[in-house]
């Protein structure tokens, strides 16, 4: 199959040519090189913080898109022979776009928080080098959680909701009791929503203490 | 000597029945005489054109077929045989065949075909003729056929040990011609072919090997302009004269070398040396190397006291590196670029910097760890979004790849269905 073969490939040299770097460094007695707190102490916060914001907005509407993809083709698909389901089904579709704006909502917050910092400066007090780094780190995590929280919601509401609108075709006293397992699903994506909050209270970019 | 050259011609012997046996595309020369002149069948193209099996057959057959009879083909072979063997001389301007020459002189339709693919292949189509084939294997027992038709082989035997070539092939060449003649008196009419199995002549290679050896520390030469400074545990260099820049005026620092000192204590080494310039100024520089307590196993460089003696004024600045010097103990610090020390108003700079402190011998300098990196910061910065996005894209194309579109019952040709809407 392609998908597996291109997996395959991508996979097979990402890891082969991290396995070559890695044990060149290891074998000319410089292993203390490969050093991941090193990269994290040399990467700029505003790399993080940027692909934290990036990833919340980016996979939330991705979720959100694959729900009411999955969702959207079963009302239509259902509606040709029960048109009744029509107008009832759409609360699937909103749960799933609620995901899509606690995805924005979170990146919109983080974007007010991204700050400009000198970098002399950041050298020279560690605390304020302290408090930029912590607050890039903060971003992406936040970002990165309600991205990934968001994105499986819209997924798992989006099939339950394509479960609901077909079971609504053949029986219409069968939707509500299944609108109780979307209103489940649509309750995780805002845990993560949650918890992006609660991240980004601490953040605290730029030059001031 | 003699023996030197046998076992080279031995070894080139081993090498060559390896080669040959593998691809098979050896060309050796065959030399054809005869006793009588049936007619003048002669071969005719270019001299240097490689023969292959079957041209050499067609050539032998045809020769074979003018005589009446079927003659007595004796086929003298060596295991290694090339033309060069033939064109050898000494230094008396002796050849290694001298009875074969005096044969030949007296033979007839002699053909010299320097190079033909497996000559003794084509001489076993003989067999199909209706020659019979004998090998000769011990020369006292040899009976001489009485009539014609067969083909009488005779394998050569191997060099002893310490003959030389053109020894060994003056022996065969002995051999050769009592064999013929002892043939020639015997039988009719007889066709001898001398070739050999393999080729014997590999060129050998013109250029000389070149070993290319890295050194780490360079010997300066007598008036290279390097500075280098050797104490019994730090070693430092590079590749020019420091220059120092203060408020503006430039001075071009050459080491003293019998100024150098080394101090040690718990935490750091440390070595001083003078310096002269073109004024009158004297300036000593002390470099201080730490071995670092909070990451144990490392030293650091961490700063270059610089004191001027100056008939003005004397005068004591720290300066510190601009960017951090450390490595591990057991590993050099080098840096191509240039490598500054700073401190208010003035600043030192040295060109291809390398140094290491805590050597237990200061022969060479270790292992360098390079200011410049292969993997930098932003490479790597760039590597992780870069990875995230190609993975999001496979992503992207795998769904993609994926879609079934419902087209089972689909014809275009056909009616388009409708649906009577009931609400």
């Amino acid at each position: 199959m392609l998908r597996t073969r291109v997996a395959y490939t991508f996979l097979g040299t990402g890891s082969a040519a991290l396995i070559v770097i890695i044990l060149y460094y290891v074998f000319t007695g410089k292993g203390e090189r490969v050093s991941v707190g090193w990269f994290l102490e040399q990467t700029s916060p505003y790399m993080w913080a940027t692909v934290g914001i990036g990833l919340s907005v980016a996979l939330s509407v991705v979720g959100a898109a694959l729900g009411i993809h999955t969702t959207g083709v079963s009302i239509v698909g259902g509606g040709v022979k029960a048109p009744r389901i029509k107008t009832k089904n759409l609360i699937s579709v909103i749960f799933c776009e609620a995901v899509a704006i606690y995805g924005l909502i979170t990146a919109i917050v983080l974007s007010g928080m991204l700050e400009p910092f000198t970098f002399t400066r950041a050298m020279d007090i560690p605390e304020i080098r302290g408090q930029n780094w912590l607050s890039g780190y903060l971003m992406f995590g936040a970002g990165l959680s309600v991205g990934l929280v968001n994105l499986f919601c819209g997924i798992a509401v989006g099939i339950v909701g394509s479960g609901a609108a077909l079971a609504d075709a053949a029986n219409s006293a069968l939707f509500v009791k299944i609108l109780i397992v979307e209103i489940f699903g649509s309750a995780i994506g805002l845990f993560g929503l949650i918890v992006g909050i609660y991240m980004t209270s601490k953040v605290k970019m730029g030059d001031k203490m | 000597m003699a023996g030197g050259r046998m076992c080279f011609d031995i070894f080139f012997c081993c090498l060559v029945v390896i080669f040959g046996g593998s691809c098979g595309a050896e060309f050796v020369p065959v030399l054809v005489w005869e006793s009588n002149k049936p007619t003048d069948v002669q071969i005719s193209s270019p001299a240097l054109k490689k023969y292959s099996t079957d041209d050499f057959a067609d050539f032998f057959i045809n020769k074979l077929s003018a005589f009446g009879k079927k003659p007595l083909v004796v086929v003298f072979t060596e295991e290694n045989l090339s033309v060069e063997d033939f064109s050898w001389q000494d230094l008396a301007e002796n050849s290694v065949f001298p009875h074969l020459e005096s044969v030949i002189a007296t033979a007839a339709n002699v053909d010299f075909i320097p190079s033909v693919s497996n000559p003794l292949k084509a001489l076993q189509r003989l067999e199909k003729l209706g020659y019979q084939w004998q090998t000769v294997r011990d020369l006292e027992t040899m009976n001489v056929p009485e009539h014609g038709g067969v083909v009488m082989v005779l394998e050569m035997e191997n060099a002893k040990v310490d003959e030389d070539r053109p020894d060994f092939l003056r022996r065969h060449d002995c051999l050769i011609s009592s064999v013929y003649s002892r043939l020639v008196s015997q039988a009719d009419d007889v066709v001898a072919v001398y070739t050999g199995r393999y080729s014997s002549w590999i060129e050998p290679e013109n250029e000389p090997v070149l070993h290319r050896v890295r050194r780490l520390l360079v010997e300066p030469a007598p008036n290279a302009t390097v500075m280098l400074m050797n104490t019994s545990s730090i070693l430092i260099y590079a590749s020019d004269k420091p220059q120092v820049t203060e408020s503006d005026i430039k001075k071009i620092l050459t080491l003293l070398p019998d100024t150098v000192k080394r101090k040690e204590s718990a935490t750091y080494q440390s070595v001083r040396a003078k310096f002269s310039t073109n004024s009158t100024d004297q300036i000593i520089l002390e470099f201080f190397f730490f071995n670092s307590t909070s990451s144990p196993g490392y030293w650091s460089l961490e700063n270059v006291t610089y004191y001027i003696n100056s008939p003005n004024h004397t005068n004591k600045m720290v300066l510190t590196p601009e960017s951090g010097i450390v490595a591990p103990v057991m590993f050099s610090y080098h840096c191509s670029s240039k490598t500054v020390f700073k401190a208010v108003n003035i600043s030192l700079t040295f060109q291809n910097f390398q140094a290491q402190p805590y050597m237990e011998k200061t022969k060479a300098f270790d292992d360098a760890y390079n200011c410049e990196l292969f993997f930098t910061p932003p490479i790597w910065s760039g590597l992780f979004v870069t990875s995230i996005l190609a993975f999001i894209m496979m992503w992207g194309l795998a769904m993609i790849m994926d879609i079934r579109t419902m087209d089972q019952y689909d014809d275009p040709k056909g009616k388009t269905i409708t649906i009577s809407v009931s609400e």
